[in-house]
């Protein structure tokens, strides 16, 4: 086992470096992790939204802990646009927005290449071909993605999405087991995450003694300890509770 | 707008699901997804409606892929998309506003636009605050293309825009919206005056259907229920009592 258990989240969230990628899942955010993430000294990040973000990615502008954001899209749902987000990207060089002239570089992408990214690192292939995108602006700004004729039928063009590989992901789940197996519910997207991450860390509602992948109720939904790097035991709160320090 | 809008709207689109037996709400698309939810209900529930943003069953996507996977497949038949901008050839801006190569307004971004349009068989369209400024003759940032050549692979797209004001139709072939009906209480001038885009009108304009009683009531005592659960604050707003 490799996985390291950590009684302090701040020592876990110490092992993200400034400059790093990180990878959030939408439908798992560890809000623990990121008010710590908040309260670092961690500058610079490459963060791809996956494949959308919300509150903790605005506060993360708004704290000048990204410098490029890689998304479909953020916002706060029935409470209104992102404000951090847009106001970053409003006034700015529309071509050309990296920084230093623009406070942070945006990478416009839509759900599925998102995905596909992701799904190209984990079957370690050089791309994954997806339909749609051509004609969108989207397609037309990103030179990385390449449109190619499908090779089995003439005249069919289909778009080519790179591999994506992210330094870190973190989320949050109700369960894992002292082995450092985590179980994943329903958000199986956090399996596809943990295989192309290179680090994993993990806040967790409950860490019971009881192997999750000896268990026929959990081990198909379980994430493998080879693919976790840390684990913190921290009770899920609202993200209104633990996010508003930082609003 | 009033309750009275609301439900025509809803009835309208609802109207238009008839054929559909998957249909997919994206997320912050309350009237959408009441619309769907009332076709679900009027088919006996033999209609699969999948709402982005949801996490109750039945709308709730099995994952968060599920979604793109079943349309990449064909077996999604209907998705609604909006749009900060969109232009008379359909084409939708959700990104930014654009002036003198600069981001005059950002918006939240392409969610899944730029892929859905094309593999859905019926794209509707969606848009609230009809007016010059948001219906366009061309949008600043094209998110997602109302129409593509022969060499792209596109399964439908726009068939319907829907707006507070009126219903356009879509015509792939000509590439241009052809008004289908004006809601209850406005007219003709108004859309034209308040369109930014050529779109093509008969002589004998319909005006749009209103639910009738049983619709009315089942959208009040089966409808709004459901969407307090998955937009509680908007069917609060409509439907407080």
């Amino acid at each position: 086992m490799t996985t390291k258990f950590y009684s302090n989240c701040r020592d876990m969230v110490a092992t993200i470096t400034s400059g790093s990628s990180i990878a959030l899942f939408k439908n798992a955010i560890s809000y623990v992790i990121g008010a710590h993430l908040l309260n670092s000294m961690v500058t610079n990040l490459h963060v791809i939204t996956v494949p959308t973000g919300g509150l903790l990615i605005d506060l993360l502008i708004k704290h000048e802990k990204i410098s490029h954001i890689e998304t479909s899209g953020i916002s706060l749902g029935e409470d209104g646009p992102a404000k951090s987000f847009t106001t970053a990207l409003e006034g700015k060089n529309f071509i050309d927005s990296v920084p230093p002239k623009n406070p942070i570089k945006i990478t416009d992408a839509t759900c599925p290449a998102i995905y596909a990214g992701l799904q190209a690192a984990e079957k370690g292939i050089p791309f994954m071909p997806i339909r749609g995108l051509i004609g969108s602006d989207i397609l037309h700004n990103r030179e990385e993605l390449k449109v190619i004729n499908n090779p089995f039928k003439e005249d069919d063009l289909i778009v080519c999405i790179p591999p994506i590989a992210p330094d870190f992901t973190f989320f949050h789940v109700s369960l894992a087991d002292s082995e450092g197996n985590v179980f994943i519910g329903s958000d199986s997207e956090l399996k596809l995450l943990a295989h192309v991450s290179k680090k994993t860390l993990v806040s967790a509602d409950m860490i019971i003694e009881t192997n999750l992948l000896m268990d026929p109720n959990y081990k198909n939904n379980t994430i493998s300890n080879f693919y976790i790097d840390g684990i913190t035991e921290a009770i899920k709160k609202n993200q209104s509770l633990i996010l508003e320090p930082f609003l | 707008m009033n309750t009275s809008k609301v439900e025509i709207l809803i009835s309208e689109i609802c109207n238009m699901l008839k054929n559909s037996t998957a249909i997919g709400v994206g997320v912050l698309s309350p009237i959408p997804g009441a619309a769907s939810i009332l076709a679900k209900i009027e088919a006996d529930d033999k209609k699969r409606v999948i709402i982005l943003g949801s996490e109750l069953a039945p709308y709730a996507p099995e994952s968060a892929t599920e979604i793109f996977d079943i349309a990449a497949q064909g077996k999604l038949d209907s998705f609604f998309l909006s749009g900060g901008q969109i232009d008379g050839q359909a084409n939708i801006n959700l990104n930014c506003l654009t002036n003198s190569n600069k981001i005059k307004k950002r918006w939240s971004g392409a969610f899944g636009s730029p892929f859905l349009y094309m593999v859905v068989p019926q794209v509707i369209l969606f848009k609230l605050g009809h007016s010059s400024n948001t219906l366009v003759r061309n949008v600043d940032f094209v998110t997602a293309t109302g129409s593509s050549d022969t060499l792209t692979f596109r399964r439908g797209g726009a068939d319907y825009l829907i707006t507070d004001l009126c219903c356009f139709k879509f015509d792939k072939v000509k590439k241009i919206f052809k008004l289908q009906s004006i809601h209850p209480g406005n007219s003709l001038e108004e859309v034209k005056v308040k369109t930014g885009f050529e779109f093509d009108y008969s002589a004998q304009i319909d005006t749009t259907s209103q639910p009738d009683q049983i619709r009315r009531k089942t959208i009040r005592e089966k409808v709004v229920p459901e969407l307090m659960k998955v937009y509680p604050k908007f069917a609060m707003k409509y439907w407080k009592n």
